[in-house]
């Protein structure tokens, strides 16, 4: 069909000057156009703009300030200012980085070219989606944009961070907080456990008889055994975890009432922090690159959907498990995609690669556990290398988790670095 | 099947070093890594060959932290490979300044 005709067009530009149907800067290799300005769309902007300056590189980006997840969960608890989780564009910019402060509302795969909401049109010879996670509000009963203002999510760092903290403030001192944590696979396998930890060290200081009950619709958790045991060691029964086989899946809420249903109870916490079903961004269901499950299944060594050709799909948003989504694995997918990228642009074929993903996770502040993980792209999938993954030790010393906290530290100031200068 | 008129060109030594395979393994590094050292990460700015027996006495040593585990996803060519790599980038494309 047409996606060979295309694809022709595409690999002839190695070989010709480039033939467009759009005016064009006479040495441009080709236009690569990147939805979504988070960790995996903005570290490919920029390293695809420094691998080969000849690419016509344009970031498309609602917000004018990026709003960090990592790390927020230390906000929650009151160690750290969400002004440290904020980072803006200028770097990109400054790296020749055309950034739209525009919001993409369709795809046209087959003209190639995005349409943004005031109209405008981006056209592009290589797209690439990086829209991070959607919040399905519709898919727990009673739960809205609305009803977050009353359960907030804080699953996108801002204001959501903001509000979640002060209602932990203004708790009573034997209050109950409720954290919902919706089926996986959700944006960041352990934070919702990290931030149990974190709230309960927080509670620790300021309200110790206060608790914590996680209400889970998954039966098993990332890092269970360090997270139940630190839980123990650190807070004593603080926090109780409830798995789905143990009623634990929220069905239902009632924002105005506080009110948080599972199959066979009724709970009326003073805090609910929802963390609602996820599903990739919209513009990836818009550009048709999801299936059914609403991720995008992608090819593993390009990132190039297998929906849509010249449209790649990188970072929570895209099907790369057993890779985790979380920041370091979209900042890692992006760069190798951008390396396949430039290969075919430049008419190469890309190769397949070895990835890696590292989260660290607070039991309290300055003491963290890690998991990490490392993932062959050959034959067409994602698997993990078995000898390269792991969580840390069970039973370690306190150097060591002070030693990985630390390394969390660090890691965060580098990849954010690395990101958005 | 993959696209038509590309350059067959499967091995490392035919592209251009910043597009090689052991490039975009070592892309991975300065997730971490960063341009300067941290308080609990170093910084990857050494020759190939020190980077390489770093990595490589990694692999020995038996430690615990993250990259302990990580390093057993690569083999000794690959580990070889990734030093160069990161040698060659003494200014890793995304790392260079990008102003004041």
């Amino acid at each position: 069909m047409t996606s060979i005709r295309r694809r022709q067009v595409i690999a002839g530009l190695a070989m010709a000057p480039f033939i467009s149907r759009y005016p064009l800067a006479s040495k441009i290799l080709g236009r690569l156009v990147i939805i979504g300005g988070g960790f995996a769309g903005a570290t490919l902007a920029r390293f695809a703009k420094a691998l080969e300056p000849r690419l016509g590189v344009t970031l498309i980006e609602a917000r004018a300030r990026y709003t960090a997840c990592p790390m927020s969960n230390l906000v929650l608890a009151g160690e750290r200012e969400l002004n440290q989780q904020t980072f803006d564009y200028k770097a990109l910019a400054e790296a020749g980085v055309q950034v739209i402060q525009g919001y993409a509302v369709d795809v046209d795969g087959a003209q190639q070219r995005v349409m943004l909401q005031g109209g405008e049109r981006v056209e592009y010879d290589r797209l690439v989606l990086a829209p991070g996670v959607q919040l399905n509000f519709d898919q727990l009963s009673g739960y809205s944009k609305q009803g977050a203002q009353a359960m907030p999510h804080a699953w996108q760092a801002g204001a959501q961070t903001t509000l979640l903290r002060r209602q932990l403030q203004a708790m009573p001192d034997d209050g109950l907080a409720i954290i919902s944590v919706p089926p996986a696979p959700y944006r960041c396998p352990p934070g919702p456990y990290e931030r149990a930890s974190l709230m309960a060290s927080y509670f620790k200081q300021a309200k110790p008889k206060a608790r914590i009950l996680i209400l889970d619709s998954n039966d098993r958790f990332s890092k269970q055994a360090l997270f139940q045991q630190g839980w123990r060691d650190l807070y004593g029964d603080t926090i109780r975890w409830q798995s789905a086989s143990n009623d634990g899946r929220v069905i239902r809420v009632e924002p105005a009432s506080m009110r948080v249903h599972t199959d066979f109870d009724t709970y009326q916490p003073h805090v609910a922090n929802i963390i609602p079903p996820q599903q990739a961004g919209d513009i990836a269901h818009r550009a048709g690159v999801t299936d059914s499950s609403g991720w995008c299944p992608v090819e593993s060594v390009s990132f190039e959907s297998n929906r849509q050709p010249n449209i790649h799909v990188i970072g929570d948003a895209a099907i790369a498990a057993p890779m985790p989504k979380s920041a370091f694995a979209a900042n890692a997918q992006a760069k190798v995609c951008a390396i396949a990228l430039v290969r075919l642009f430049r008419g190469i074929r890309p190769e397949p690669t070895v990835l890696a993903n590292t989260c660290y996770s607070y039991l309290k502040p300055g003491h963290a556990i890690s998991i990490a993980g490392a993932y062959r792209t050959d034959n067409g999938e994602f698997s993990a290398i078995a000898a390269a993954s792991g969580a840390s030790p069970i039973d370690a010393t306190q150097a060591l988790r002070q030693q990985e906290a630390a390394h969390a530290a660090d890691w965060f100031s580098a990849i954010t670095q690395e990101t958005f200068g | 099947m993959l696209v038509l008129g590309l350059t067959p060109c499967g091995h490392a030594q035919g592209a251009p070093s910043a597009l090689s395979q052991s490039a975009s393994q070592a892309a991975v590094c300065s997730g971490c890594h960063g341009k300067a050292s941290g308080a609990a990460v170093p910084a990857l700015m050494s020759d190939a060959r020190v980077l390489e027996q770093q990595m490589l006495a990694l692999r020995q040593e038996g430690g615990a932290s993250a990259m302990h585990r990580l390093i057993n996803a690569y083999d000794e060519a690959q580990i070889r490979g990734i030093a160069e790599a990161l040698a060659s980038q003494k200014n890793p494309p995304a790392a260079q300044s990008t102003g004041p």
